[in-house]
């Protein structure tokens, strides 16, 4: 009994991959198509720096769904992967730097915030019941803790002399 | 018939916004001599929320068609996805430079306390403005999903702690891109280094660190780039490592703490300034 429960559990971790990875390779193609649009991209380069980025994103994916200690977000997982692969010693650093200097950094948060927008229709119901009085405190939530964090670096990075 | 997941259509729609955006462009206007840009960021965000089936669906019925419940039910999980590739490229902005970003490991660690300043100045408020227990729940920490976790564990989320978590929730969902995407360039005019908001972008969802970042890397010189991506990875992923333990053992006890010291005495000026009825304690 427990064999079986244990083998359905990797049957759909497996299923669960494969989804994501699908997804994610439309979601290769719109940014793919963005970069064309906006900065006329080389479409070889475009083409590499996909594929290399793609398979690193695998990786992340992979890890993401078979390590659950520690149990991080996908996002952490993917910048943990390339990070650590564009250490000064890893030697493909330069190989995956490279390969993504064609991709632009706000191109590739783009869609991201598309999804984000559009996502943000399911919460507008729920959103229409909120007391002003909590919105008005999620703003300053919002406000201090990101003016707070910097703050605090300002002064740690004047102290040090970094800035 | 297969059930109709909303993938395709939100696919469709998302591309369709990415792309119409950056044929739109950035806008630049003085508004009273200030100079204020709309990013193409800040357009996707809007026509993706304006396509919601209780906006824009409303007036155009086809609309309300292709962008249904369903898709907006499946957006998230999409967005989830496509946080891989942006990891990415924080990742690859960030591992070249791992000797600076130890140059200001202090600075990092030290500025993940700054995610506790959210009650400093929000919990007295919300205390003020008369939202009792529930200022607690929604001013302990940004309120993401691990946030939500923690209280709906703790005080169940009906209480009222949880209905305060649930709130800030909901309105960063709501507002929490767009809202980072301009405070990120006023952090700049204020008079913030561009690498001390790029520190402060980790601030524990993915969505919004994206936001400021990218809005941040638009307004600052062109120069400073590479370094903001690989602070903003760093803090990004300390927070995401670290955030929910700190949430859980340190911002959410001393967010009661905090509570029980200040609560009586703005019950006081409460009661005197708005001649409101004393809170009652659960």
């Amino acid at each position: 009994m427990a064999n079986t429960a244990q083998a359905e559990e990797k049957v759909s971790t497996l299923e669960n991959i494969i989804e994501q990875i699908k997804i994610v390779i439309v979601v290769y193609g719109i940014i793919a198509v963005i970069h064309l649009v906006s900065v006329r991209s080389n479409l070889m380069e475009l083409g590499k720096a996909t594929l290399v980025s793609f398979v690193l994103v695998v990786l992340s994916i992979l890890l993401k769904n078979f390590v659950k200690k520690p149990n991080l977000p996908g996002f952490a997982w993917s910048t943990l992967v390339a990070f650590a692969l564009t250490l000064p010693i890893s030697p493909v650093a330069d190989f995956i730097i490279n390969a993504l200097q064609a991709y632009s950094f706000g191109l590739v948060g783009i869609p991201l915030l598309a999804f984000a927008g559009i996502a943000v229709g399911e919460q507008l119901e729920v959103f229409k019941k909120l007391s002003w009085k909590i919105v008005l405190i999620s703003f300053v939530v919002m406000a201090s803790t990101y003016f707070g964090s910097a703050l605090i670096s300002n002064i740690v990075l004047a102290l040090n002399g970094m800035i | 018939m297969k059930k109709r997941t909303g993938t395709v259509n939100c696919m469709i729609a998302a591309l369709v916004l990415c792309v119409l955006a950056e044929l739109i462009g950035p806008l630049k206007f003085k508004v009273a001599g200030v100079d204020v840009t709309i990013l193409t960021m800040i357009w996707v965000i809007i026509m993706g929320i304006l396509l919601s089936p209780m906006l824009l669906g409303k007036v155009i019925p086809p609309l309300k068609k292709f962008i249904s419940s369903a898709e907006i039910k499946r957006a998230p999980y999409l967005l989830s996805l496509t946080l891989y590739p942006l990891g990415i490229m924080f990742g690859i902005n960030a591992g070249p430079k791992i000797g600076i970003v130890l140059q200001a490991g202090p600075a990092l660690l030290l500025q993940e306390v700054g995610n506790m300043m959210t009650m400093l100045i929000a919990l007295p408020l919300g205390l003020l403005i008369g939202l009792g227990r529930s200022a607690v729940g929604g001013t302990f920490s940004l309120c993401r999903d691990t946030a939500l976790g923690i209280i709906g564990d703790k005080y169940g989320l009906e209480s009222r702690e949880g209905m305060g978590t649930l709130g800030t929730y909901i309105s960063g969902s709501v507002f929490g891109t767009l809202f980072y995407s301009f405070l990120a360039p006023l952090g700049l005019m204020i008079g913030f280094h561009p690498y001390a908001l790029a520190m402060a972008s980790g601030m524990g969802s993915a969505s919004m660190m994206n936001a400021a970042t990218t809005a941040l890397t638009s307004a600052a010189p062109a120069a400073f780039t590479e370094q903001i991506l690989a602070y903003s990875a760093t803090s990004g992923l300390l927070t995401a490592v670290t955030g929910i333990y700190v949430e859980m053992f340190v911002a959410l006890p001393l967010a009661n703490w905090y509570y029980r010291r200040i609560n009586p005495s703005i019950e006081k000026i409460r009661v005197k300034v708005f001649k409101a009825k004393p809170e009652k304690e659960d």
